[in-house]
């Protein structure tokens, strides 16, 4: 039963991965915690949901709500952090958790406050591995993660608008005496937030075939502590971090309460930032300037 | 927030008056006054209606219009306007219009609180129909009382909470304990179950109280046995993933399932477990009647059996006449995923047709000089109700103010629930 748990919560932290990576894409920048990407996911559920239910088809239906998440967090750039960039640290953070507050209320007027099925898309047939039984909507869902956490990758590593993300996150104000546009590097990283946090929505829905306007503050609580266990900033630290805390988290339901599930994982939270404040794979780094 | 329901008569409803549908389910009323005629029946029953003082008869609403059971609220509002309508189109009470005031809980038990001190305090109402549930329960109930403002909750059903707060709390539901009571045996026999696994939510309170105490008690009483009693499986309130306890109920072995939580977790446990390959019948408490339980995806929740006072398919003229109007109503309502009125609405309902009978008969003036007066006989009132002709069949209240009424045990099938036992 065991490793049937351990690959539960590995299923489990792939979610909280996107949504962490979704966190350290605008953390890791800007280093300002946007504190709406759960909002964000949730949305991207629910645009899921509706395009599914009106018709269109899976294949069509994800990237749709990716970029309408994406969009929606162009909007959280725009109104929250755009007209804040030269406030205090603290004052975009609250203008965000407003944000958060007020789509998640839109969410209940639109969708009300019950949970909602989210459509099945194939009848794909389970995987039996003696008595484990494996979804394959999961496999179809972890490989989805990877494939767009590497496609992230090599976009930040290898294009030229990554490395002006690159450039941006080392120095906001050197980077645009050497001809980086700030303005639409930050666009095109909140977009691709949007988008991540997007897809991660989806899948959530995909895999639990539930959703509520309640998921967005869940998950990303989770996501911001597996971004924090994982190494602020680092986008393989925040995939180690999510996959810890999903393991931790089934492993604690299944052999202890549901009740205590939160004390462990946000233990492992503060251990973390006890013992290696920097995280996992994060490193130590002076405050970046700001313009 | 403050929603005034008053709408005036004569509007058309699918092809007849509003007084014409209101005459149509107004056996209700008929009934109504049969019963209001024999003494003793309600205790206050045998009285004359008395013509009240004032331009409106106020009473409060302290439901959760915003939070996690905004949808609840939503659809309770439903049945308090075809109240409100009904009222109004056959001369008020008292010849007064009355009036529903609406308070928002937040879905919280602080925000319970302040509603009931609100309603009572800054609008004066008579009495106040809810909060909705036992979390809101405990904490509002003791304010109300102190206050000396009837409350009368709608879906509370934790063992105890109005009998610590006699007494102006009573609850129009049953003690989840009596509901067991006759729900267990006839889950055991239809379903020929002998061995129990007791899964329930570790967060919200009935539920907590139906998965340590309720269930598990009554499940001993009636021979069942218990095959997880040191450690029963746990999840929280609105879990998505119940993959981690299904994985571990994977190794028990047991031929029923107690469930001890709220019918949407339910659901959610249900597709997992089916997912799995388990094919064991659940039960569980009153929480688990929704219109919507036996219509999950795949018939996932079907031999799912649960106690009730009421179901939308329940036959009866006057239930259907209710059904069919609420539900054409509900249809206007977007964000109401759920269009037939559950065991709640009705238990609003029913809530609400009784003060105003008590106000018409209980020698209530509604003068404001009269308010403290007034709130006292409507308490009386309430005390001395044993039989009070209610949608879903006569209810009264026992002496720590719970509700006393006929219980039906019913199972998910075919996409409905249907009469079990």
């Amino acid at each position: 039963m065991f490793l049937e748990q351990v690959v539960n919560g590995i299923f489990l932290g792939s979610m909280y991965a996107l949504v962490a990576i979704a966190f350290t894409l605008i953390m890791g920048i800007f280093g300002m915690l946007n504190i709406a990407v759960g909002e964000v996911f949730m949305l991207g559920a629910f645009f899921g949901m509706s395009l599914i239910m009106a018709g269109v088809p899976f294949h069509f239906a994800l990237p749709l709500a990716m970029i309408g998440s994406g969009v929606v967090s162009l909007v959280i750039e725009r109104l929250s952090f755009r007209p804040l960039r030269h406030a205090p640290l603290l004052v975009p953070l609250l203008s965000t958790i407003g944000f958060s507050i007020l789509l998640q209320n839109l969410a209940n007027i639109v969708w009300g406050t019950e949970r909602l099925e989210f459509p099945g898309v194939a009848a794909l047939p389970d995987l039996k591995l003696g008595s484990m039984v494996i979804p394959s909507v999961q496999f179809l869902v972890l490989g989805s993660a990877v494939a767009l956490i590497l496609a992230l990758d090599l976009f930040i590593q290898r294009t030229r608008v990554g490395r002006g993300m690159r450039a941006v996150a080392e120095n906001l104000e050197t980077s645009s005496i050497l001809g980086v546009e700030p303005n639409g590097i930050i666009l095109v990283t909140f977009f691709v937030s949007g988008l991540l946090a997007g897809a991660s929505g989806v899948f959530f829905g995909l895999t639990f075939s539930l959703i509520a306007p309640t998921i967005g503050l869940e998950v990303g609580l989770k996501g911001i502590a597996a971004m924090v266990v994982g190494g602020l900033g680092n986008m393989r630290g925040g995939i180690i971090g999510g996959l810890l805390i999903g393991i931790t988290e089934t492993l604690s339901v299944a052999y202890i309460s549901a009740s205590y599930r939160d004390v462990f994982v946000y233990s492992l939270l503060f251990l973390a930032l006890i013992i290696r404040p920097e995280g996992i794979l994060g490193t130590v780094q002076q405050e970046k300037g700001r313009a | 927030m403050e929603r005034d329901v008053h709408e005036p008569a004569g509007e058309l409803i699918g092809g007849s008056t509003r007084r014409e549908f209101f005459q149509q389910l107004g056996i209700a009323g008929t009934g109504l006054v049969g019963a209001m005629a024999v003494p003793g029946v309600l205790g206050w029953g045998a009285r004359r209606a008395y013509a009240l003082a004032g331009s409106e008869v106020r009473l409060g609403v302290a439901q959760p219009v915003t939070g996690v059971f905004a949808t609840w609220a939503q659809k309770h509002a439903v049945a308090m306007e075809m109240l409100a309508e009904k009222v109004n189109a056959s001369g008020g009470v008292g010849g007064v219009p009355v009036k529903f005031i609406w308070e928002d809980t937040g879905s919280n038990p602080t925000g319970a609180a302040n509603a009931v001190r609100k309603l009572a305090s800054e609008h004066n109402v008579l009495a106040i129909v809810g909060p909705l549930s036992s979390s809101e329960c405990e904490v509002a109930f003791p304010v109300g009382n102190r206050i000396g403002i009837v409350m009368c909750a709608q879906a509370s059903s934790k063992p105890g909470v109005s009998k610590a707060n006699r007494p102006y709390a009573f609850r129009n539901t049953m003690d989840e304990a009596k509901l067991a009571k006759a729900c267990l045996p006839i889950f055991a026999k239809e379903m020929k179950v002998s061995k129990v696994a007791v899964v329930h939510d570790a967060k919200d309170a009935v539920s907590l109280s139906l998965g340590t105490m309720v269930l598990p008690t009554v499940a001993k009483a009636v021979g069942l046995q218990i095959v997880n009693p040191d450690k029963y499986v746990t999840f929280t309130t609105g879990d998505f993933d119940f993959k981690a306890q299904v994985t571990r109920m994977k190794q028990m072995e047991f031929d029923g399932i107690l469930f001890g939580g709220l019918y949407a977790d339910c659901v959610a446990f249900a597709k997992e477990l089916r997912r799995q390959g388990m094919k064991q019948p659940i039960t569980g408490g009153s929480p688990l009647i929704h219109p919507d339980l036996p219509k999950a995806e795949g018939g996932v929740a079907d031999n799912t059996y649960a106690p009730c006072t009421f179901w939308s398919d329940m036959p009866g003229a006057e239930v259907e006449a209710f059904v069919k109007e609420f539900e054409r109503r509900a249809a206007g309502k977007a964000t109401l995923k759920t269009k037939s009125p559950d065991m709640y609405d009705v238990n609003m309902y029913d809530i609400g047709q009784l003060f105003i009978q008590i106000i018409k008969t209980g020698g209530v003036t509604n003068k404001p000089e009269d308010l403290k007066a007034d709130r006292t006989k409507i308490m009386e009132g309430m005390t001395k109700t044993t039989a009070f002709p209610g949608l879903a069949g006569k209810f009264g209240f026992d002496k720590d103010g719970d509700g006393v009424k006929p219980i039906y045990t019913v199972k998910a099938q075919g996409g409905k629930w249907v009469k079990a036992g």
